[in-house]
């Protein structure tokens, strides 16, 4: 029954589809609180980088003391080691991941720019 | 399961939880109350208010210094930015899991101790047709909002409410009439169900309902009270036309409920109180203080709850006379107690 909310561009669209019965007006989907649509987005971005620092820094943290505690490696191990051939490859695509999560802001005020010049 | 025992939903993946958790370390940085970034700001206007060498006393005058000092748009920013950052990775993380949640749910439904009645066809009101608190289709659009709102409630206490301590701490105190009879209770606007169960601890031998416009919510409500072993019942009602008979309750109940509707059905909600509580009965209200209580500090960020975080109507009532809404209601106001930090109060009524 019903249907998946997070990748359905009607739910937020959905944000000026709300029928509050008076009472202060909503602010709608994307208000700008600083001086500029710019520095909003600036604002999200190094939320969203901290927060993604933060993911990082736990899965780390998470696996060394796992790895650790039984004893598959040393502390040592980790600062000495080198990532060959597909490892490498996918290290390279999870950092091209993280840079699209940290800076979709820019490709957002893009489009928004696209559709409101269209 | 005891009641002590926490039954929040489980996110997919170790980076969804931690995530989120970082969302509870963006709350924490600004709201905790001996040195998160609003503590900084009391401490500015007591600042300020000492070199003018009186106290602001205008809303108007507390946000010029906001906007001026860039300190509010900043701290608006930041707080908006991490609610929609939560709800975001809340609905992904439990997405993968959207086929067994609402099997589960479809199997709870058949399940005891209690029971839930909810209808496919109920028509939500239009005024509840909003985003409360930013998520996305409000309570009762999206099959599995209970859990993603009962995650987002773990987010928003900070960690503080995982065995809904908060709701038992606001449930403990709760009076009983005169004549010491709590056979019959009724929780108003119950979402997850929380102060049902925390009622139920208060009240065992009692038969209680926890009522709220939402499906999801009432099933969600119901799955939790099952895992919790607490025989409680839920059901897809309005408060303002709850459908059970006149003089049906010893004690009704609301938590929080008022803030998040119109004075129109405020209104209604005491007139079908008045209309389901027997004589003598008591209606306990937990709910945001009066303006005239609030500091212009604290108006402020109402402000910006109203107008950002998706409550419209939380400045109506804040506005409103709740003793004077409950005289005409032929209740009477027995007592009022704050708080103490002027966030809450808590009205003692009777019919």
């Amino acid at each position: 029954m019903g249907r998946a909310l997070s990748n359905d561009p009607q739910v937020i669209d959905d944000y000026d589809n709300q029928t509050p019965e008076g009472g202060v007006p909503l602010a709608g989907a994307d208000p700008v609180l600083l001086d500029d649509p710019a520095t909003d987005a600036l604002m999200r971005m190094v939320t969203e980088l901290t927060a993604e620092l933060w993911v990082e820094r736990d899965r780390r943290m998470v696996l060394e003391d796992v790895l650790i505690d039984a004893g598959v490696i040393r502390p040592e191990t980790l600062e000495n080691y080198v990532p060959q051939g597909a490892r490498g490859e996918r290290f390279a695509a999870e950092r091209q991941a993280l840079v699209q999560s940290v800076f979709k802001e820019l490709r957002r005020i893009v489009a928004t720019a696209s559709a409101e010049s269209s | 399961m005891t009641p002590e025992q926490t039954v929040i939903p489980k996110p997919s993946r170790r980076a969804d939880t931690a995530y989120l958790d970082f969302i509870e370390g963006i709350r924490e940085f600004v709201l905790n109350e001996q040195d998160g970034l609003d503590h900084d700001i009391d401490e500015l206007f007591s600042a300020l208010e000492q070199r003018r060498g009186k106290p602001y006393s205008t809303f108007e005058e507390v946000a010029e210094i906001m906007d001026r000092t860039a300190v509010g748009p900043l701290r608006n920013r930041l707080m908006r930015t991490q609610q929609e950052m939560q709800w975001r990775r809340i609905i992904e993380t439990f997405e993968s899991q959207r086929a067994d949640l609402e099997a589960e749910l479809d199997s709870y439904d058949k399940r005891g101790p209690g029971e839930v009645l909810w209808d496919p066809d109920f028509e939500t009101p239009e005024y509840a047709n909003v985003h409360f608190h930013l998520q996305p289709g409000g309570y009762h659009k999206d099959p599995l909002a209970g859990y993603h709102y009962h995650y987002s409630t773990k987010v928003f206490f900070r960690g503080l409410n995982d065995s809904d301590a908060v709701h038992k701490g606001a449930a403990a105190p709760t009076p009983v009439p005169a004549d010491g009879k709590v056979a019959r209770v009724l929780d108003l606007g119950c979402s997850l169900g929380q102060s049902t169960t925390a009622l139920k601890q208060k009240f065992p031998q009692a038969s209680i309902w926890g009522i709220d416009h939402s499906a999801p919510m009432v099933r969600y409500a119901h799955k939790r009270a099952v895992d919790l072993d607490v025989d409680v019942s839920f059901a897809q009602r309005l408060a303002e036309d709850n459908g059970f008979p006149d003089q049906h309750f010893d004690l009704v109940y609301s938590m929080i409920l008022f803030h998040e509707i119109p004075t129109r059905i405020a209104k209604q909600v005491l007139a079908e109180v008045a209309r389901v509580l027997r004589p003598g009965g008591l209606f306990v209200v937990h709910d945001f203080v009066s303006s005239k209580n609030s500091t212009p500090l604290q108006l402020y960020h109402r402000e910006y709850d109203c107008r950002y975080n998706g409550e419209p109507y939380a400045k109506e009532f804040c506005r409103s006379d709740f003793p004077a809404m409950v005289d005409e209601a032929g209740l009477k106001l027995q007592r009022a107690i704050g708080d103490g930090y002027g966030f809450m109060n808590t009205w003692w009524v009777e019919r």
